[in-house]
């Protein structure tokens, strides 16, 4: 860094330890910076230090909160009784989005992946197992991306949830809107074939 | 450079930048490689679902100017072994026979015939046949490919011929067999009826790829289960990561 002052090569360096940042984007970044009003970079500072320091898992669903509970784990609107498990927090969002669902959520923070290292206790399963008799549920939709990992996971949870006198539900699997059937992969035709749903329910 | 065009199974991937995927396969012409799949996370139509672990895929690549990644151009799945998906006691499985393909053939190092029984013991775990046994067969096939057999014939100390009567134990330091006359049977050095031994003979210099039914007792199979672990085990020098999940947790 040596063609930069030491104040903006730190900066550029601190950018270019961001996940895709390289040592050109990370130039540009802090270029960027350097040109804009101050307030920005004092934004971004005390943003960077609020993220830090605020931000922790709500105790009941561990989503990322700076409020414990959640605001949506207090929402009284919402349905209690039906549970969404989701993988992390990036899936929540996306479900929160599509405003189809109204109940509440409980996330796991990952899937089983052994070749990882991550088993059946690095997963928020044991807190899923003591809210069901908490909150009285009734429904469990499980919501996992359909990974190899994912789908295992659900399954794990099928068979060990099976025989609580719960509903278990899992989202569909098949041709996603504005898909194209030439361009989609055999394994995903035959669950679309195998679940297709009759035209007049 | 000339693009390669080989059947590959996909042990693992990896999120690279915004929307590029970084893949571990192990290919049937050039054993382990890792390769970049550009914009494999931001079009479905390119990769369609191809590039997920375990898949056995049609994978074309082209090497790059620099560095070792190849560059994967396409993918087209042959068999997603849906089973493993279906059953996380399967996918323990398959996951240790993926770490374990990884640990014997590093990068660069071509074996079809362990790629034909990678690929033959993900089927029949994916069928369900034999899962003990598949377990049992793949791991004794793949030390002897990867150069680690158990030798059988002769007691390591004193040299003198297994003739399949008796008990014969085995010796991890040597990878090989001892007499009872040599060696006390332990924990370290787990004890083989000659059923145990014979089965295992026939795995190790059987022809098919994958031999899935051992034909042996249910004591011959918890036999040949510890021998092979402590066997792996050393040769190996560690634990593999996915073996400590092979027998789950369960929550009450």
């Amino acid at each position: 860094m040596g063609v930069y002052p030491p104040s903006l090569g730190r900066l550029i360096e601190q950018f270019s330890k961001f996940p895709g940042v390289g040592k050109k984007s990370a130039e540009r970044l802090a270029l960027y910076v350097l040109r804009s009003p101050k307030e920005l970079a004092e934004g971004l500072a005390q943003s960077l230090l609020d993220v830090k320091e605020k931000i922790k898992l709500c105790s009941v669903c561990f989503n990322l909160t700076d409020t414990d509970p959640c605001p949506i784990c207090t929402d009284q609107r919402r349905a209690n009784g039906i549970l969404c498990v989701i993988e992390g927090p990036g899936d929540q969002l996306a479900i929160e989005k599509s405003g189809a669902f109204r109940g509440r959520y409980h996330i796991l923070q990952g899937v089983l992946s052994p070749l990882d290292g991550i088993g059946v206790e690095d997963l928020r399963i044991s807190e899923l197992i003591s809210r069901l008799k908490k909150e009285e549920i009734r429904e469990i939709i499980l919501a996992l991306n359909p990974t190899v990992e994912g789908e295992a996971t659900a399954s794990y949870l099928t068979d060990f949830l099976k025989g609580r006198g719960l509903s278990i539900t899992r989202i569909a699997l098949g041709i996603p809107l504005g898909g194209d059937l030439k361009y989609i992969d055999s394994m995903t035709l035959k669950r679309s074939l195998d679940n297709r749903s009759p035209c007049d329910s | 450079m000339e693009p390669k065009k080989t059947e590959a199974i996909i042990l693992r991937t990896r999120d690279l930048g915004e929307s590029d995927l970084l893949v571990t396969f192990f290919s049937s012409l050039y054993g382990n490689l890792k390769g970049v799949a550009k914009g494999a996370r931001r079009s479905s139509k390119r990769f369609a679902n191809s590039l997920s672990t375990f898949s056995l895929v049609d994978l074309q690549s082209r090497e790059r100017r620099s560095g070792d990644l190849v560059l994967l151009e396409s993918c087209e799945l042959l068999d997603g072994f849906p089973g493993i998906r279906s059953d996380y006691n399967l996918l323990l499985r398959a996951s240790y026979m993926v770490e374990m393909t990884e640990t014997l053939f590093p990068s660069n190092v071509p074996s079809f015939e362990m790629f034909q029984l990678l690929r033959f013991a993900l089927e029949a775990i994916s069928k369900r046949q034999n899962v003990d046994e598949s377990m049992i067969s793949f791991q004794a096939r793949a030390m002897k490919i990867g150069g680690f057999g158990i030798n059988l014939s002769r007691c390591s100390r004193c040299g003198r011929q297994y003739k399949g009567e008796g008990r014969a134990l085995f010796h991890p330091p040597s990878g090989s067999i001892v007499c009872l006359a040599c060696e006390k049977e332990s924990v370290m050095t787990p004890g083989m009826g000659p059923d145990t031994v014979s089965a295992l003979h026939r795995v190790q210099s059987s022809e098919r790829p994958l031999s899935n039914r051992l034909e042996c007792s249910d004591n011959a199979v918890s036999e040949l289960k510890a021998v092979l672990t402590s066997h792996i085990e050393h040769c190996l020098g560690k634990k593999l990561k996915s073996a400590k999940y092979l027998h789950p947790i369960r929550f009450q």
